[in-house]
């Protein structure tokens, strides 16, 4: 029975999924990076191999993507654009647009019917529409991260942000709570000025529907939120979104594993 | 404190507003955009609508209607870093939330470099996005701080051919004696207008420099007409009144202040009423003075020509720019000079640092950078601009402190 | 790379650029009392200071670490305005008897004249008064004045004036360094120059405005002589590529390795364009209207208005005639023209269906991990 492992390496966590000739999802680990991108890798390798008794020696392709992907001795290296795409095309086969929130940077992919990337645009030189941004501003407002987006969504009246550089923002915000704003308005008006620079990334590729969401922020419903009003249609939100990138990176390691044995793709059944 | 309103200033919005009304609706004009400081002249002269599409992005701007229209430019790829004056064009014509619901569609494009190259770039794509024809004027930059005999040749020819496009686009044969009645009532209005602005040196002004901003829109946008020689006429014999009563508009004025570069339309009002509190006045903007001219009814092109090249800063060196700048503010007895450091204009500001330290070597007078941008809201900051105004003006009162002991 | 011409040529040309300070005393030492004069990009007709006795030296910026520069000019403008003014007020351009720029944009008309108010003391500062437009029929005339003009000027810092058989040994030197410099690229779309990387194409290309241009020509001349022997550059790796947006600020080496390493083959490019356009400036008549008019005839730039020789017809042109799968834009930070021609020719790109991406940059590459995701991110959607 061959295997297929894909394998994250972020520049905190590592992410490894692993998927069967057929194409399912078979297993998958977390494990934090540490100091070295190969050693990261096989103990999540070993780890995610282990759940599923299987052995190394059953591994018929690697794949590795992410921040550290070329130190970790893999098959194949490719970019996690194109392993977002393809692992969100799997979770959500309907999927046209995806929008990754990062901590250090954000990407928009527009993704075809087979998973592959159409267009795609990134920002990563401005900390303003990244989780980045957030956890400046949560800091300033005195709120942990965790809690901020629920709190945004108590707001009625949201206080609009207007800068578009962190440096300013934070002292914006300072300057409303100074002047007596409530800190649910704030919230709220940095959640929107920052769907606000999100979505407009989004447009350079085009939304189109159905729209997926990854990466950390996503588990800020407040984002989430700000983000669906924008753009007039709910998104998709994965529970397994944090191994989008690990999992297509699986899935095109079976594909260049078939691609050169010369067989046919068969598509898998996604439950 | 309350001032008196400027009665002109009804005037002007009446004609800006039948301007605004009528551009566009009369299916025998044709529809002309213009950049700011080009010699439309040409076009009024053939029975053309002239529209400038920065001054409508200025009021655009003085509406707060900028950081919308540029969310739309930005979303569509326009960079940050481009004028944001053809970024909020750009949102207009993409839809967004315009004033008067937008500019009418032009039938041909009279672009002139004279203010920078950047027009260039920008109303080629507007060429593209309503298909039509882009006339240019390239006026080369004056390096030495004069122009040279084969730049004026050049442009007058250049004149001569937009003449023959304006014919084809129009159907009709091109008058040259209208472009001589046109070019007569464009200095006719432009010797009222320059009389204007030096009463306005008066101590105490007369008017302060948004009364002033408030009527520029004829002397931009309504060229060679009759309703700009009236407007700047009632102005000149109002101001004229107030001078002879010594009336000041802004009261005590304990401050003198001039400002350079193009404002921050959308929080200027807010700047000024800044100021005041500390009894410090606007009395003038070097900006103002783009629009002097010494145009001539019989040799209209080659005063165009002559005119339109040499009459803006941003076209001189910036030797010749510091020169009229310190010329500008000595003229106003100015305590100080507030020079805009506008983001996304490079035409403006780039030799402004060598500008503000000039003026404090050959004037005596503390000189303030304030950062902003004329129609981009987000480069600025309020809180970060008005301290920096507060601290200016306290150096203005130890620069006179330091007088006061050392007389 | 397995051809051995063209490593020479290659190293002969790095070797000058690593230290131009050490070819341009060597030049002056050998013609005593012979002037250097800077110029910028995107052109200058640097016949007129060859005619004049004089070294035309291209200034094209650098990495430098800008301070000094931002008493001068905002930061928020081009790097390349920026460093070549440090490099102006550390003295690292002292040894310039002049300085000539082309009113290009904005940016550059008024640092130009910066340079005039605070830099005159150093060398001389002029402007070669180019149109921005070329399509008047005025143009020529008006930019032959315009050169005799700047020819005068240069006439006067030479102590002596350019005569006509001068300008036109010039512009025949001249003339056959842009049609060996297209040779190159031609040769370089064959299996034999397919191994070349845009790095090593920026270093030959920028060589070229910094050599004597008889040194210069002999130097290609003896590449193109030798090269006809070399074997095939052997299996052709990479994705076909046409890069625009390089005739003015250049990238850093590194940052133009990151192409092929992320799995880009470059095919064709707009490197130095501005100075290579003019291609070949007639010989007959007056030298100055020659000038000009092949200027007026050349291609449109981001930074030159023809209306009827739109920029995008000049990229599908270069990706038609390398056949390549995609096309990179790469825009200098800050630069208003490159800004305002994106848009638009993305809109052309996708009209042809031809895949695009754009990036910025400045001249100090800063953390190139970003960029080698997105140029191997662009090439896997190609493959």
């Amino acid at each position: 029975m061959n295997f297929f492992v894909g394998v994250d390496i972020g520049s905190t966590a590592t992410k490894c999924a692993i998927v069967d000739s057929a194409g399912n999802l078979v297993s998958s680990t977390v494990v934090a990076t540490g100091a070295r991108a190969i050693v990261a890798k096989t103990a999540a390798l070993a780890e995610a191999l282990r759940q599923i008794d299987a052995g190394p020696e059953q591994v018929a392709f690697q794949v590795a993507t992410g921040y550290g992907r070329k130190r970790a001795e893999a098959d194949g290296e490719v970019t996690e654009i194109s392993c977002h795409a393809r692992g969100a095309s799997y979770l959500y086969p309907g999927t046209r647009t995806i929008v990754d929130i990062g901590g250090q940077d954000t990407k928009a992919i527009r993704v075809a019917a087979n998973g592959k990337v159409e267009t795609f645009a990134m920002n990563d030189k401005c900390a303003a529409g990244t989780g980045r941004f957030l956890e400046v501003m949560a800091r300033a407002l005195e709120v942990d991260l965790e809690d901020l987006g629920a709190l945004s969504m108590r707001s009625q009246a949201p206080q609009a942000i207007s800068s578009f550089c962190t440096v300013f923002g934070e002292s914006e915000v300072v300057s409303h709570l100074a002047s007596g704003v409530e800190v649910e308005d704030i919230a709220l008006g940095l959640h929107e000025a920052i769907a606000g620079r999100v979505v407009g990334l989004m447009r350079r590729v085009g939304i189109e529907s159905e729209v997926t969401m990854s990466g950390g922020v996503s588990r800020n419903i407040g984002m989430r939120q700000a983000i669906e009003k924008l753009i007039g249609c709910t998104m998709n939100i994965s529970p397994q979104s944090q191994l989008m990138g690990a999992l297509g990176a699986a899935l095109i390691a079976r594909d260049r594993w078939l691609a050169a044995e010369g067989h046919q793709r068969e598509d898998a059944n996604v439950q | 404190m309350t001032t008196k309103i400027l009665k002109t200033t009804a005037l002007t919005q009446s004609v800006m507003r039948d301007y605004y009304a009528s551009a566009g609706k009369t299916t025998c004009r044709k529809v002309a955009w213009a950049t700011a400081i080009m010699p439309a002249e040409i076009a009024t002269a053939a029975g053309m609508d002239v529209i400038f599409p920065e001054s409508y992005s200025a009021s655009c701007s003085g509406k707060n209607l900028g950081a919308q229209l540029i969310d739309i430019a930005e979303a569509a790829g326009q960079s940050q870093e481009t004028c944001s004056y053809t970024r909020a064009e750009l949102g207009v014509r993409l839809g967004g939330p315009g004033l008067y619901g937008g500019l009418p569609r032009p039938d041909v494009l009279l672009c002139c470099t004279s203010s920078c190259t950047t027009v260039l770039k920008w109303f080629a794509d507007v060429a593209r996005h309503f298909n039509c024809e882009m006339i240019v004027i390239d006026m080369p930059f004056n390096f030495s701080g004069k122009i040279t005999e084969h730049s004026q040749r050049y442009i007058v020819k250049q004149l001569q051919e937009a003449i023959r496009r304006i014919e084809a686009v129009t159907g009709e044969p091109y008058d040259m004696e209208k472009l001589s009645q046109a070019v007569a009532l464009s200095q006719e209005a432009g010797d009222y207008y320059k009389k204007c602005l030096e009463l306005g040196t008066t101590k105490p002004a007369p008017m302060t420099t948004i009364d002033i901003l408030t009527n520029l829109a004829p002397i931009t946008c309504m060229r060679g007409t009759q309703a700009a020689v009236d407007v700047y006429k009632s102005l000149y014999e109002e101001l004229s009144e107030r001078v002879a009563e010594g009336y000041a508009a802004a009261g005590e004025e304990r401050y003198r202040i001039v400002w350079d570069n193009i404002p921050f339309w959308f929080a200027l009002g807010k700047t000024v009423r800044f100021l005041s509190e500390f009894g410090a006045v606007l009395v003038g903007a070097t900006y103002l003075y783009h629009w002097v001219r010494e145009l001539d009814p019989k040799a209209p092109l080659e005063t165009l020509a002559r005119e339109f090249a040499t009459s803006i800063t941003l076209n001189q060196s910036v030797a010749h720019k510091i020169d009229k700048i310190a010329a500008i503010v000595k003229s106003y007895q100015a305590d100080g000079l507030i020079i805009h450091a506008n983001r996304s204009c490079k035409a403006d500001s780039l030799g402004a640092l060598d500008l503000q330290r000039e003026i404090t070597k050959r004037l005596g007078i503390p000189v303030v950078m304030v950062d902003g941008d004329h129609t981009d809201p987000r480069a600025y900051s309020e809180g970060v601009v008005q301290t920096r105004i507060q601290a200016f003006l306290e150096a203005i009162d130890a620069a006179r402190e330091s007088a006061a002991t050392a007389a | 790379m397995s051809n051995e011409a063209f490593s020479s040529l290659l190293q002969r040309c790095s070797e000058a650029l690593a230290d131009r300070r050490s070819y341009i005393e060597t030049w002056k030492a050998r013609r005593p009392g012979a002037k250097v004069v800077g110029y910028f990009p995107t052109y200058v007709p640097t016949e007129l200071v060859i005619a004049a006795g004089a070294l035309p030296v291209g200034m094209w910026g650098g990495p430098v670490a800008v301070s000094r520069a931002n008493a001068y000019i905002q930061q928020y403008t081009c790097s390349i305005v920026r460093s070549t003014t440090e490099y102006a007020l550390k003295g690292t351009f002292d040894i310039l008897d002049a300085a000539l720029f082309p009113p290009i944009c904005d940016a550059v008309k008024l640092v130009s004249s910066i340079w005039n108010l605070d830099f005159s003391d150093r060398f001389l500062v002029d402007m070669v008064n180019l149109p921005e437009r070329l399509d008047s029929t005025a143009s020529v005339e008006y930019l032959g004045a315009e050169l005799q003009r700047v020819g005068d000027t240069l006439a006067g810092l030479c102590g002596q004036p350019i005569t006509d058989a001068a300008l036109r040994a010039a512009i025949t030197s001249c003339n056959r360094m842009r049609s060996l410099q297209e040779e190159l690229y031609r040769w370089r779309r064959t299996a034999a120059g397919a191994g070349v990387s845009l790095a090593q194409m920026q270093t030959v290309l920028q060589a070229g405005t910094l050599f004597d241009s008889d040194e210069y020509v002999a130097l290609l001349e003896a590449f193109f002589a030798a090269s006809g022997l070399a074997t095939s550059a052997g299996k052709v790796r990479g994705l076909p590529v046409v890069v625009t947006g390089l005739p003015c600020q250049q990238p850093h080496a590194s940052f133009l390795d990151v192409f092929e390493s992320s799995g880009l083959r470059v095919v064709n490019d707009d490197l130095f364009l501005g100075m290579r356009a003019c291609g070949q400036i007639a010989m007959d008549g007056d030298p100055y209207a020659n000038i000009a008019r092949a200027f007026t005839e050349s291609v449109a730039l981001a930074t030159r208005y023809h209306s009827q020789r739109p920029r995008h017809e000049f990229v599908l042109e270069q990706v038609r005639a390398a056949k390549a799968k995609g096309v990179v834009l790469l825009i200098p930070k800050f630069c208003e023209a490159e800004w305002f021609d994106l848009r638009y020719l993305k809109e052309q790109l996708a009209q042809q269906s031809i895949p695009c991406i754009s990036l910025d940059f400045e001249e100090d590459p800063g953390s190139l991990g970003a960029v080698q995701t997105r140029l191997e991110a662009f090439a896997e959607t190609l493959a």
